[in-house]
């Protein structure tokens, strides 16, 4: 074992980083918050350029790159800045859903549109209230005529404002397909919703719509659930991870650096053990977590088995985390933690949502004992299973 | 990163195992777990094979008979072994003295301690902490007074584990009372059936035993001074890190406990509600976590560096998720979770009640969780606690 990160993911990781500090000061960050369009093309160009969009794509040859590895570098970084691009729903969902589902051409054309920066595509994984698994859609596939009709409506589907894509997933003969959807094909409305972190979330309903064939993602995975789905969901969770691990490891050292700074009673506050313990105890799960989103992303990275269950346990404990970090950020500022004008707002606004996104802690954790029970590593005896979620 | 075991750490977890599973070693442990304390009791019997297999001095030196094994292979053996339930605080306890003989004692003290040690011929134990110095060791006011080629020593040590059973005891006492507290300890192998030692129990929950010694102008000749006069402190701030390090079988014993509440949920048609799915699945995180943040510390120490800041996340993470797992582990089987060890309708064999007792005793040894807090604090964020 070697838990530490090689010279080449340590080089990449301060390219990043030095990207993301110049690229994403705050002021953008509050800006996208009012922009219609709600990104930055010229940031989302670049990384374009950089060739950091199709990152997570380079494992098609059978080898075992670390491209998953690499992702979440990326997606810590832009965690820490809360950088305003479609980043996982595109490069890490949508690109993995095309790659493992799409055929020739198609496949190639997609995937080299992402990697240029020419395709926004929008994940939806939301029926209803929350993130509920891939076996309880509704939204569903009819035959109709010579081709095929999609009907029914996705929920919180975030950048589906600016997409050119809407991935999805629907029900089919009695199983369920992914595919993408083109958002300017008739039938398909979309209309804004408004949420506390300024998510670009949208409700979106298909009315009729055609379903292109070249655009289905296929089947055949198991229970009917689609695989490539389900593969973007594991990866879209494990960038999720990484990208919160970002943003509480940017709220943790602004705390702790006004902790160091600001003075009451005489002293410093991070010298109140009420302020520094906590402190402490936000550092010792970061570094945990931190060990288990990269040991998600090795797994997958190596197609070694067990990856879906230490994604959903790495989404479980970093929304757990990014929910108390973020609490901590704000009540360590004080009053100045609720102002506009410093920025630990911003995070503890859109913990939240990150937290929920393609399941909740909880939900997660459920998924452990169900959809992923059969993975449960055997450490050293080999109990059986109880009963939980599926996916 | 590679988050694999090599071939030659996955033949030595199989060998370990094998000792584990050896129908004569399960039958004493099965004979100590009868007795009350499976994990703090010790074997005299298990102890010498132990040594014949080399593990007491596995990490000295290899001229004082180390095996070589890298930090992560010493994980391996401490998880291993306390995955199976094995009583390792002898081996734990007489393993970590042999080491700080084997770096700071004089060649003499090695020739005299560490050959007979490594075959599983003496027993250590620490004698730091006193009624009125705790976490703030540094405080201690046990006095070792120059006589001649003699110290006299005047003190009270308490909380010893295995002071009972043990011949020596790594004391650490005052020699100079004039400087500032950390400049003036010294550390001495104290023989504990020396005049003037009196050894007494003091009984602990989970029906363990440490002691408290008494020291009324004991003798210790010269020789037996570890390291140099008035350096005590620097080789305790060593020999606590290492101590804090073989905690890593703290999480192994909870994978075990872990593995068979999940058995015993199936087994038993328990509530396996939503709530209890939760519980478990919490419990393996922080487990996997657990081990992974032991796994990072091993690889930094490695890597040739002296991690406090991580050795104290470790030790504060995985004792602060076994108390909470323990209690979970009784919430999930409900009140016969409380049936008492050995009691024969008791869940699990009444392990929830035993290890509810002792993880609490884990968040205090070693440096309880708020003085972690504190390294924590001080050494990852420069705070000024
Ligand atoms: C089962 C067991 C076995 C042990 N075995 C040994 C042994 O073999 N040899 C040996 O020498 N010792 C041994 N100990 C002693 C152990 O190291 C001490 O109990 C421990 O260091 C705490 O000291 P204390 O008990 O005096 O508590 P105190 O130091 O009095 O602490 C009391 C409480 O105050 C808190 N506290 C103290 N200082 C601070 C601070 N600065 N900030 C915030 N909170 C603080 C502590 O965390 C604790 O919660 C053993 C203890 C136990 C429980």
């Amino acid at each position: 074992m070697d838990l530490t990160f090689d010279e080449e993911q340590e080089m990449c990781r301060r390219a990043f980083r030095e990207f993301m500090e110049k690229e994403c000061p705050v002021e953008v960050v509050s800006e996208m918050e009012t922009d219609p369009r709600g990104f930055s093309r010229e940031i989302w160009g670049k990384m374009a350029r950089l060739g950091w969009l199709d990152l997570g794509m380079n494992d098609e040859s059978g080898e075992s790159g670390d491209a998953m590895t690499t992702t979440c570098i990326l997606a810590e970084e832009m965690g820490r800045v809360l950088a305003p691009v479609p980043y996982v729903s595109t490069a890490v969902m949508g690109a993995r859903a095309v790659a493992v589902g799409a055929e020739e051409p198609v496949r190639s054309r997609v995937l080299d549109s992402v990697g240029e920066g020419g395709c926004v595509i929008a994940a939806a994984s939301t029926e209803g209230s929350r993130f509920d698994g891939l076996r309880t859609m509704r939204c569903e596939v009819r035959k109709s005529g010579g081709g095929y009709l999609l009907n029914g409506e996705k929920t919180f589907v975030e950048w589906a404002h600016v997409a050119d894509y809407i991935l999805l997933t629907a029900r089919v003969n009695g199983g369920t397909t992914a595919m993408l959807v083109d958002r300017a094909e008739q039938g398909v409305t979309v209309r804004p919703l408004k949420t506390m972190g300024a998510e670009r979330f949208a409700r979106v309903s298909f009315e009729g719509v055609r379903v292109d064939p070249a655009l289905t993602l296929g089947n055949g995975g198991r229970g009917g659930v689609s695989a490539a789905f389900e593969d973007a969901v594991v990866r879209g969770r494990v960038a999720l991870a990484a990208r919160m691990l970002g943003g509480c490891d940017a709220v943790l050292e602004a705390a702790a650096k006004y902790a160091r700074e600001r003075v009451q009673f005489s002293k410093p506050i991070g010298s109140f053990q009420a302020i520094a313990f906590r402190l402490a105890d936000l550092a010792t799960d970061l570094a945990g977590a931190r060990l288990l989103v990269y040991k998600a992303a090795w797994t997958l990275d190596r197609g070694r088995p067990g990856a879906s269950r230490l994604a959903a346990m790495a989404k479980a404990m970093t929304s757990d985390l990014y929910l108390k970090a973020t609490d901590a950020g704000v009540h360590i500022y004080g009053g100045y933690g609720c102002m506009l004008e410093y920025d630990v707002h911003h995070y503890y606004r859109r913990a939240k949502a990150e937290a929920m996104a393609l399941g909740d802690a909880e939900r997660c954790r459920a998924e452990m004992f169900g959809a992923h029970a059969e993975e449960r590593a055997v450490r050293w005896a080999l109990p059986r299973q109880v009963e939980g979620a599926a996916l | 990163m590679d988050f694999e075991l090599t071939d030659a750490q996955k033949r030595l977890q199989e060998e370990i195992t094998s000792f584990c599973l050896d129908g004569h070693n399960q039958e004493i442990v099965s004979d100590l777990l009868a007795e009350g304390d499976p994990y703090d009791a010790h074997s005299w019997l298990l102890f010498r094979r132990m040594a014949e297999k080399g593990w007491i001095s596995l990490n000295w030196p290899t001229e004082y008979g180390g095996l070589g094994y890298t930090p992560e292979e010493i994980s391996i053996f401490h998880e291993t072994m306390a995955y199976y339930r094995m009583p390792m605080t002898g081996l734990i306890l007489t393993s970590l003295v042999g080491s700080v003989i084997a770096y700071f004692g004089s060649d003499e003290l090695k020739a005299e301690f560490l050959p007979r040690a490594a075959r599983g011929e003496l027993l250590f134990c620490l004698l730091y902490t006193e009624p009125d110095a705790g976490s703030d060791l540094a405080s201690l006011t046990t006095r070792a007074v120059e006589d001649g080629d003699h110290y006299i020593i005047n003190g009270v040590k308490i909380f010893t584990s295995l002071g009972h059973e043990a011949h020596y005891g790594l004391l650490a006492a005052r020699t100079d009372p004039d400087v500032k507290k950390t400049a003036g300890i010294s550390l001495f192998m104290v023989p504990l059936d020396a005049e003037g030692v009196q050894v007494n129990p003091i009984y602990t929950m989970g029906s363990g035993q440490v002691n408290e010694e008494v020291f009324t102008d004991a003798r210790v000749h010269k020789r037996f001074m570890v390291g140099e006069k008035n350096n005590g402190w620097f080789v305790l701030t060593m020999a606590l890190g290492l101590e804090r390090g073989s905690i890593s079988g703290v999480a192994a014993q909870g994978w075990r406990y872990h593995d068979e509440l999940l058995e015993e949920v199936r087994a038993s048609g328990l509530d396996s509600s939503a709530l209890t799915v939760q519980k478990l699945a919490r419990m393996e995180t922080e487990l996997e976590v657990s081990g992974l943040l032991n796994s990072r510390l091993n690889s930094l120490i490695s890597a040739g560096r002296i991690p406090l800041a991580e050795a104290a996340m470790t030790k504060l993470y995985s004792s602060e998720a076994i108390l909470r797992m323990a209690g979970d582990g009784v919430d999930i089987l409900g009140l016969p979770g409380l049936l008492e060890l050995n009691s024969p309708e008791a869940p699990l064999g009444g392990f929830p009640e035993y290890l509810y007792q002792v993880a609490t005793m884990v968040t205090v040894g070693a440096g309880s969780s708020e003085i972690m807090r504190r390294i924590i604090a001080k050494s990852a964020l420069s705070l000024p606690v």
